[in-house]
């Protein structure tokens, strides 16, 4: 049951558990699916899109990076709901992040010459754009990324507990 | 990789209508537009409103077209959905790029720079 179980209430869950290969195909798959759940948890469209991005880039480094090459690999992703806050966590058994921390993600200069231009390196600056709180942690032989991005209340007004 | 190219008077239109454009289709959609251009068309225009997600490596692909176009040709983008018109001000590349809100407001601008051509 939801947070509010009153009778007659439409069933809202308030947690999401994925599991799913180290693939860019099932990364996209996935994230359709969050897509929906998401809006099973009434947040608001502008949520669910910075919800999402989070997730693709965080999932993306995952399948280029932690895990390359490695099809057979799986990603755990859970996903829970509090209030105010969408909280993640990423569990994959593939490589160490270089210098046993996240990077800090830099700002594109939208100023440099055409060539110089930068084509990548994105991902990272837009996850801590989104996510206030990024956290990693090498657990025995697995990456653990946890993310915590704030959200509007939902739709329907989803407060903290009573 | 759905992407198709419609000209308008000199404007070479080409549409991404793919919903996401994401890893999985990045490197796809800069073969694919490459594909689309051609020596003699000098103004191209990206029309974005079919995308409704984009992430780093989609944004990546944009820029990697925009950068293969060179500074001789014009390469602007039109139709931008709130999710990624997000990622270009996130990453500061809105200031890089023309953008046009719609492809009508895309439109109204080259017909009234053809105007004042005619008129001088």
């Amino acid at each position: 049951m939801g947070k509010d179980g009153k009778a007659g209430q439409t069933y809202r869950p308030d947690a999401i558990a994925l599991r799913f290969a180290a693939t860019s195909a099932d990364v996209r798959s996935s994230m359709i699916l969050v897509r929906k759940m998401l809006g099973v948890m009434e947040l608001s469209q502008d949520d669910i899109g910075r919800v999402e991005l989070v997730l693709a880039e965080a999932l993306n480094n995952v399948v280029e990076h932690a895990c390359v090459d490695r099809a057979d690999h799986l990603v755990l992703l859970d996903l829970s709901h509090e209030s105010g806050r969408l909280n993640c966590r990423i569990c994959d058994p593939g490589n160490p992040m270089p210098g046993a921390q996240p990077p800090d993600g830099h700002k594109a200069d939208p100023t440099a010459a055409l060539d110089d231009l930068p084509e990548g390196g994105f991902g990272w600056m837009l996850i801590r754009e989104l996510a206030d709180v990024v956290k990693y942690q090498r657990v025995g032989d697995e990456n653990h990324l946890f993310l915590s991005i704030p959200i509007a209340s939902s739709v329907n007004g989803l407060g903290p507990h009573p | 990789m759905e992407l198709v190219r419609e000209d308008i008077g000199n404007v070479a239109v080409i549409r991404c209508l793919e919903e996401r454009l994401d890893a999985i289709i990045a490197v796809q959609f800069k073969d694919r537009f490459r594909d689309l251009t051609d020596e003699a068309s000098q103004h191209f225009v990206l029309d974005m409103s079919r995308v409704q997600f984009m992430d780093s490596s989609g944004l990546g692909a944009v820029v990697a077209v925009y950068k293969f176009l060179g500074r001789e040709k014009r390469f602007d983008i039109a139709g931008l959905t709130p999710m990624v018109e997000r990622v270009f001000k996130l990453t500061r590349m809105d200031s890089v790029f023309t953008i046009y809100k719609t492809m009508d407001e895309m439109l109204a601008s080259v017909a009234a720079v053809n105007d004042q051509q005619k008129a001088s």
